[in-house]
């Protein structure tokens, strides 16, 4: 690229520098802020005293964390939640949208199922029957539960049907030509050429099991089978909304703050170490596979 | 007219419905475990079964499972109690946090009909439940399987309390009780009006005054315009018993915000009466003066102000002590805070509003052969336990080792005046009148506290020291206060809140922000009263008087 050297293009520059300074600055302070706090003395940060630096530099709160089992129990359950979600998204958005991206020709009721599916995306039967249903199939309480309900990602699956429609026909001809089985061109031939998308749709569900708190409150009947976001969730509690010094008790053992933060930390930790490899597919992925072919 | 018919029409299918519910349709899922009713003797409040009896329960946990090692919600010390007491045995169908967690599961188990034996609920689940018929009339096992002492704290309340669970004269939930817990009261940084030389406030004058020179002479050294008069919180007031709501200073106007209460004969919404005009214009006053937390509307941790030692007073309820003040105490072991009570002539004599007596509602599903397990767990948990079985070595050690949430069922139920009196017990206890053996379990731990302290109030433990704040100092003023009691009439929802409140609320809200902050002038006020009962608030004043009749 050829950088024009005026003075309004320079300028240009330093104010995109500065927008970009402030944007990080933003997403990196509160962040530095929780890490602070976690590294803290705990009067100090129940006083709103810490800032970017931690005030009293101790690990208190990290050794208390280490002695903590359910938080460690959640811990593997969102990490197995991850792996398992995580895998049977990408196996079966790929079976689901390879065929897709075949012509009506090749593929006769293609246009029900994607009908079928676009609906389901559009319409959903709403949190109680969802309920109900995992309810009735005896999920209840179990890690499927937290998983089966959403294992189709039909956007992801729209996304990766559509890279897929971007593969030359050619190659799938040239293949065929050589013998190969329709199955040996969906591993050896679409899934080399597709990992970008592939990281793409991996990232989007890694960090949305990861993050996902809500499905834990409602099919786990035993604070013990939460995943982690669930548990944190539990620790987020107004005390002023007290009315009754019976509660108070119950609640000090939550209002730790350094402790709280320490927990936060850790859990941001996994998606954060995950991020780096394959954020740069991030954009290609997603650019690629929206182009129609 | 039409509506008296209809309502007849509906009590009539509620009653033949219950009716029908009593003679006893067989429910299939329950009928196999628990085959025959309970026998004369099993009725008595602590009457034991021969056979375990199993019952299941949705249990409200705090947030942090707090239980010793390898104990469980369904085994540790109170189970042991009930199981070797009545022979029964909790199984829990889930556990979820005390609040948001606990009602969506709730929620879910009515959408499901999929209940627990027992469980608790709010007044409109309750309500919901009564209307679908899916809960049991406990009026009879009330009577049978509930002690004189259990039934002797709900009539405390002179029949408020088990009101609110009666319909058609049936009682059909035990509650949980609310104690009365007011006068909020006024606490202020005792070190700082010595250090100023200036004498404890006892009217809202001398109490501004004391806060301008809080602001003005910054007596905590936090640097000039750094100081806080009066931290406040963005509700600004109608929160019973509340930290940071301005509670007892709008009683001194005869304001009682965010209340249905009774003015002129008629039923009013407290916050848009003139009284409540007055409040807010003094506040706002102050506000502008600086003598008010400038952040308010935005101050999301009030408490780091008491903490900081920024802040140089607020309103807080007697066990303040307890909290923000015991974490101020941490911070700086100097900060001295203390009680005061603000009144219209300092006198001392105030108002105050009632709250609702009953926080929760514990029902048992239609269907469930041992409806009487609820009273008799009730009479052995808040009765027995606490009183003649208060040396139960498992529950002893349980207490003191700092667990909390054993109660497979955590009916609380007390006298209204319970505070006071635990007040009056203490007292009694350090003057030598009362044996320190006869106190309860709590005040047991609360008294050898004070105890500590007392020995060498300047260098006691910050646990000590806020303990004695709180009930010797806090409790004692709540005792000893003279208050004149303003009932507030009605805590449910009726039709037309179920779709408008929540409009009104906020528009309640951000007109209380407005004036106190000055973004709006007081006679936005008046606009404010228009549109609430414009925006239906006219409607469902009628209703709530309809209600109240």
């Amino acid at each position: 690229m050829i950088r024009s050297k005026s003075f309004g293009s320079r300028l240009s520059y330093i104010i995109i520098w500065l927008l970009l300074l402030a944007m990080t600055a933003l997403c990196f302070v509160p962040m530095m802020n929780m890490v602070s706090i976690s590294f803290s003395n705990s009067s100090a940060a129940s006083a709103n005293q810490v800032g970017l630096l931690p005030v009293h530099f101790n690990l208190n709160s990290y050794s208390l964390l280490l002695e903590d089992g359910q938080f460690w129990r959640s811990f593997l359950i969102s990490i197995e939640r991850v792996v398992i979600g995580t895998s049977l998204n990408l196996i079966l958005s790929v079976l689901m949208a390879y065929p897709l991206s075949k012509t009506t020709k090749q593929f006769a009721a293609r246009n029900i199922y994607m009908n079928i599916l676009i609906f389901t995306m559009l319409f959903s039967g709403g949190m109680i029957p969802l309920f109900l249903v995992v309810k009735g199939l005896g999920l209840m309480n179990t890690i499927w539960a937290l998983i089966l309900p959403g294992a189709v990602p039909i956007f992801d699956v729209i996304l990766l049907m559509n890279f897929f429609k971007s593969v030359p026909e050619s190659l799938e001809e040239a293949a065929m030509m050589d013998g190969a089985s329709k199955l040996t061109i969906l591993f050896k031939i679409y899934l080399p050429i597709s990992v970008p998308a592939l990281a793409t749709i991996g990232l989007f569900a890694i960090v949305g099991h990861w993050n996902d708190y809500f499905s834990g409150l409602l099919y786990m009947n035993n604070p013990a089978n939460y995943p982690l976001q669930t548990y944190i969730q539990q620790l987020n509690v107004d005390m002023t909304k007290i009315t009754d010094p019976s509660q108070l008790k119950a609640l000090a053992s939550v209002s730790d703050k350094t402790l709280n933060a320490a927990k936060i930390v850790v859990s941001i930790l996994p998606v954060l170490a995950v991020y780096p490899f394959l954020q740069k597919y991030f954009t290609t992925g997603l650019i690629i596979g929206s182009v129609k072919g | 007219m039409k509506k008296k018919i209809i309502a007849g029409i509906a009590a009539g299918i509620m009653l033949a419905s219950s009716t029908v519910g009593l003679v006893g349709l067989p429910n299939p899922f329950t009928g196999n475990l628990q085959a025959a009713a309970a026998t004369k003797q099993q009725l008595k409040p602590f009457g034991k079964y021969k056979k375990t009896i199993t019952y299941t329960i949705g249990k409200s946990t705090p947030g942090i499972p707090k239980l010793p090692k390898g104990s469980t919600y369904e085994k540790n010390a109170y189970t042991k109690y009930l199981k070797q007491l009545l022979n029964i045995q909790n199984k829990d169908s889930f556990e979820a946090e005390t609040g948001d967690s606990y009602n969506q599961k709730v929620s879910m188990a009515v959408a499901s009909s999929d209940l627990p034996d027992i469980m608790s609920v709010d007044l409109n689940t309750l309500r919901e439940l009564v209307a679908n018929n899916e809960i049991q009339d406990l009026s009879s096992v009330y009577k049978s399987s509930t002690t004189p002492y259990i039934k002797a704290m709900y009539n405390s309340y002179h029949g408020r309390a088990l009101k609110e669970a009666t319909f058609n004269g049936k009682l059909m939930a035990m509650p949980s009780t609310q104690n009365a817990n007011v006068p909020t009261m006024l606490w202020i940084r005792q070190d700082w009006l010595d250090k100023l030389g200036l004498k404890a406030p006892k009217t809202v004058d001398q109490l501004q005054q004391v806060l301008q020179a809080f602001v003005q002479r910054d007596p905590g050294n936090n640097g000039k315009g750094n100081t806080i008069g009066l931290a406040l919180s963005k509700s600004v007031g109608g929160e019973y018993g509340g930290l940071f709501v301005a509670d007892s200073l709008f009683s001194i106007y005869n304001s009682y915000p965010r209340q249905w209460i009774k003015q002129n004969g008629k039923v009013v919404y407290g916050s848009t009466t003139n009284q409540t005009k007055q409040g807010l214009a003094k506040l706002a006053s102050w506000y502008q003066k600086g003598l008010i937390d400038p952040q308010m509307a935005v101050r999301d941790s009030i408490e780091s102000l008491i903490i900081s030692g920024k802040a140089g007073a607020f309103f807080g309820p007697w066990w303040s002590g307890d909290y923000p003040i015991n974490s101020a105490l941490q911070k700086d072991p100097k900060a001295d805070w203390k009680p005061y009570i603000i009144s219209k002539t300092g006198n001392g004599k105030i108002s105050a509003y009632t709250q609702d007596p009953d926080s929760e509602f514990y029902v048992v599903k239609k269907g469930y052969a041992h409806p009487e397990i609820l009273p008799k767990i009730v009479s052995a948990l808040s009765d027995r336990l606490v009183r003649k079985d208060k040396n139960y070595k498992p529950v002893v050690d349980f207490v003191q080792g700092g667990y909390d949430g054993g109660k497979p069922i955590n009916v609380l139920v007390n006298f209204d005046n319970a505070t006071a009196q635990m007040y009056k017990n203490l007292q009694a206890t350090v003057d030598g009148k009362k044996d320190p053996k006869t106190l309860t379990l709590d005040d047991t731990t609360s008294y050898n506290a004070i105890k500590t302290y007392l020995k060498d109030p300047k260098n006691a433990p910050v646990n000590a020291k806020s303990s004695y704040w709180s009930r010797m100092l806090g409790a004692k003023l709540m005792a000893t206060t003279k208050v004149k009691n303003v009932d507030s009439l009605y805590f449910g929802q009726t039709k037309s809140m179920q779709l408008k409140w929540s409009n009104l609320q906020k528009l309640e809200d951000e007109a209380f922000l407005q004036i106190v902050t000055g973004q709006k002038p007081v006679s936005y006020f008046k606009t404010f009263v228009r549109q609430w009962h414009q925006q239906g608030g006219t409607q469902i004043t009628k209703e709530v008087s309809q209600a109240v009749k």
